[in-house]
This record gives structure tokens, C-alpha cells and sequence, in this order.
């Protein structure tokens, strides 16, 4: 049993719990951060781009969603190797859209990756690993969610925001911290047809996958998405919680030769303000035959 | 000040509540095998040096690629496990990395996710799950991991 502290006061001055040495909400803010950019023409390339004004400007560090997608150039052989990453430090990066070229025109790729941006270094890079020596590549980056990491630090300093104590294990009471991960395996769609130029808006129903508590969650799904066989066709499988009007790119790809083409796709996502669906559209050219699958949630912290 | 008393009972303070910061670590795994249809390869974190064996649950920054071979119509199905096997129904999986070949031509795949591991498990099972075999040139790449609280 734990006791829930709602108020310790010490010299008759208050302590505040919640402050940030918690995890903040997530905030749903899309981005265009850039648009049909040029890949560089050399390989292990890095492009940094700044957040400045995206995220807030308060000395915390923040994890933000982002997509990339990429067009590869026409010739035969022209790679894609791309990957996202964390500041200008480069070191903390993700792989985001990795493809080839076979037949003479551009394939199309996009991929998800959730990053830390440390307060001194608020910017994305985008790592070119292969480039094209034509140039004709082209890639779009946007961000779609942010939310602060907590310091994990107790000070103390004279407004008394905090406590500072060493070796020494703190229960709190309720749901003021994020909870753990729960892993459940649901299988939300199989071989669900999404017609192209958004033909038709799927809402998925997540209230049998993460309690019904109006909580806020992280989940995490992934899914599969398969082409028609008709040559010179695409895909493009978007996804919006409820709590905002902004898609984002899930996967995309191109049928160039004959037959059908599949692709992994997954999704780290908020779920908030106590909603329990997703919506998914297809605004490709042919239509695409999905699977959904949902992995794990975890419950976010009630620290505002 | 280490601790506070409240109606009698001790509140102690400190510890890892919270969920730590990220560790930049990165780590490149590509045993240089194919891996054959329905087949997996184990990866054990612990043992490779990259994750302590502190009990602690943790995330991490992951990404995969796979190439495929180059005849027409084959896939390549990557699914991550959290855990030894891929016959445990319990514990986390992930789809993280699928193409088909097109045109007699080798294709490759990658992606990226946060992937959680819980319950003491710092194992990765690498599975195909296609009917068909990769090529040898697959593997994964790990950029960080933070510690989650303990909750």
C-alpha cells in the first residue's frame, strides 16, 4: 500500500510534487520542418535543423515524433539510406526510410522515429548514410508530438520546488509517475482494404487495448501494408489520434515492377484526453491491404 | 534532510522514481548469416555488454535492416521479440521491418523503434517470419537505452 501526499509542508512553506522531475503530457503540434529537400550528393552526410520555436524554450529536454519521407532518384541503383537523429551531437539516431532503386524510376519510402532533444542541442539531423550523385532525391521531415523528459533531479533551492535526499526510495501515491509497460498483443485489423485518395477514413477502436480510465497513454502499434500489382501506383497510409487534426506518415511505397510489394510500418503514439480510437486513411493512388496489430501501452503520469 | 515523517509513518526520499535520461550507447549487431525462413537469432543485451543485469526494466532506440536476395517475389519479414523465442505469447513483439524483391533485383528494408523490455528480459530474438530466407546483410543497430523507473 502506498499513501498519496497531497500536501508536505516543512517550516509552514510548501512543497510542490509536480514539478519537472516528472515526465510532461504529450503535446499533438505538428511541424513542417522541411519539404522536397535534395538529398546531398556525397554519402554520410548531415543536415541539422533547428527547433528553436517548436519546443519550448525552457532548459528541458524533450522526446518529439517525427516522420521522414523520402523519394529516391530515378536511376537504377540510387540509395536511400536515412536516418533521424537526435541534435547536432549525431549520436543517438534512428533509422527512418531505407530503400533502392531498381527499376528507372523513384521508389518512395517514410518511417517514424521518436527521439530525446537535449536542451542544449534543439535541433533534428537528418543523416544522409547514402547520397545520390544526381541530386534528385527528395525528402520531407515533419514532427508531430513532443513531450518533456523529467530531470530525475530533486533540488533544493529557496522557493522550495523540491527536495534533494540521497539513497533513499520514494513511493508516491497514486499515478504521479508514468506506469510500467503492459505488452498485449491485439490483432486490431486483418487484410482491412484502405481505398486510395482517402477513400475511405477507418476509425480503429483501441478501448479493448488500453483501460478505458480516461488516463493519457503511450502505445505502440505495428502493421503491415501490401500493394496492388499495377505498375506505377502508390500508397501513402496516414494516422491521427482524436486529439488532433494533423496526419502523419506512417509507411509509403511504389509498385515499379510487376507484382505486389510489402512493408513494415510502426507507430509510437500518445493517446489522450481519455480517447481510445485512431483513425487511418490511404492517400496513394491504388489501394492498399493492411494489417494492424497492437503491441503495448503505458499508462502517462498525472503530474500536471 | 532525509526523510519525513508524516502520522508516524517514514517517507524516504530519492531513488529512481522517475524514468531516467537517455544513454547514448550505440551498438552494431550483424552476425553475417542469413536468416532462414521461420528462423530467428538470438541477441542477448547482458551478455554483449550493452545492458547491466540489474533486474531494471529499460527502453531502447532500435532500428533494423534487411536486405533481400534478388529473385522476384520473395520477402524479407522482420518481427523483434522481447525474449528468448518466439513461442512466448506474453511478451512484446514488434513488425518492424518487411519488403518484397521486384525485378530480379536485391531491395532493402529499415526501420526504427522504441522498444520497452520489462520482467528482468534484456534479450532480443531477431525472427523472420517469411517463407523465404533473407540474404546474409541484415542486423541491428542499437543507439540508446534509458532506464525506467521503478514503479
Amino acid at each position: 500500500m502506498v499513501n498519496y501526499i497531497e500536501n508536505i509542508q516543512i517550516n509552514k512553506s510548501p512543497i510542490s510534487l509536480n514539478s519537472p522531475v516528472f515526465h510532461g503530457q504529450w503535446v499533438e503540434k505538428s511541424l513542417s520542418i522541411f519539404a522536397s529537400q535534395s538529398f546531398p550528393n556525397k554519402q554520410n552526410q548531415y543536415v541539422d535543423y533547428s527547433l528553436e520555436g517548436y519546443l519550448p524554450n525552457d532548459g528541458f529536454d524533450y522526446e518529439v515524433i517525427f516522420c521522414l519521407i523520402v523519394n529516391t532518384a530515378s536511376p537504377v541503383n540510387s540509395t536511400c539510406y536515412c536516418w533521424l537523429c537526435s541534435g547536432k551531437e549525431h549520436s543517438l539516431r534512428g533509422r527512418a526510410s531505407t530503400v533502392v532503386t531498381r527499376v528507372a524510376n523513384p521508389e518512395s519510402c517514410a518511417g517514424q522515429v521518436c527521439l530525446p532533444i537535449k536542451a542544449n542541442d534543439r535541433y533534428v539531423s537528418v543523416y544522409f548514410e547514402s547520397g545520390n550523385s544526381n541530386n534528385t532525391g527528395k525528402c520531407w521531415l515533419n514532427a508531430y508530438a513532443y513531450r518533456r523528459i523529467g530531470t530525475n533531479q530533486w533540488n533544493i533551492d529557496n522557493s522550495i520546488t523540491g527536495l534533494k535526499f540521497a539513497n533513499k526510495e520514494f513511493r508516491f501515491g497514486g499515478d504521479l509517475v508514468d506506469g510500467p509497460w503492459v505488452f498485449k498483443q491485439v490483432t486490431l485489423w486483418s487484410n482491412v482494404t484502405l481505398q486510395p485518395k482517402s477513400g475511405n477514413i477507418v476509425t480503429v477502436d483501441l478501448s479493448q487495448c488500453v483501460p478505458n480510465d480516461g488516463k493519457n497513454y503511450t502505445c505502440l502499434i505495428d502493421g503491415t501494408a501490401t500493394t496492388s500489382n499495377v505498375i506505377n501506383t502508390y500508397e501513402s497510409i496516414r494516422v491521427k489520434t482524436n486529439s488532433t487534426n494533423d496526419w502523419m506518415t506512417l509507411m509509403e511505397q511504389i509498385t515499379r515492377a510487376a507484382g505486389t510489394r510489402l512493408t513494415y510500418f510502426n507507430m509510437y503514439f500518445p493517446l489522450s484526453g481519455g480517447g481510445r480510437s485512431i483513425q487511418l486513411k490511404n492517400t496513394g493512388s491504388t489501394v492498399s491491404t493492411c494489417n494492424l496489430r497492437f503491441c503495448a501501452y503505458r499508462r502517462i503520469g498525472n503530474n500536471d | 534532510m532525509t526523510n519525513i515523517s508524516l502520522n508516524n509513518q517514514n517517507f524516504i526520499i530519492g531513488g529512481d522514481i522517475t524514468d531516467d535520461q537517455w544513454t547514448y550507447n550505440w551498438l552494431r549487431y550483424a552476425p553475417n548469416v542469413a536468416l532462414a525462413a521461420k528462423s530467428g537469432h538470438l541477441l542477448d543485451l547482458v551478455a554483449q555488454g550493452y545492458l547491466p543485469d540489474d533486474g531494471l526494466d529499460y527502453e531502447l532506440l532500435l532500428s533494423v535492416w534487411v536486405w533481400t536476395t534478388n529473385k522476384s517475389g520473395q520477402t524479407a519479414s522482420i518481427w523483434i521479440y522481447g525474449g528468448e523465442n518466439a513461442s512466448s505469447n506474453n511478451g512484446i513483439r514488434v513488425a518492424i521491418a518487411g519488403v518484397t524483391t521486384r525485378a530480379n533485383s536485391t531491395q532493402v528494408a529499415g526501420q526504427s523503434c522504441i522498444f520497452p523490455l520489462i520482467n528482468n528480459n534484456k534479450k532480443l530474438f531477431i525472427y523472420n517470419s517469411s517463407s523465404h530466407s533473407t540474404s546474409t546483410s541484415w542486423g541491428v543497430q542499437l543507439a540508446g537505452y534509458r532506464k525506467i523507473n521503478k514503479y
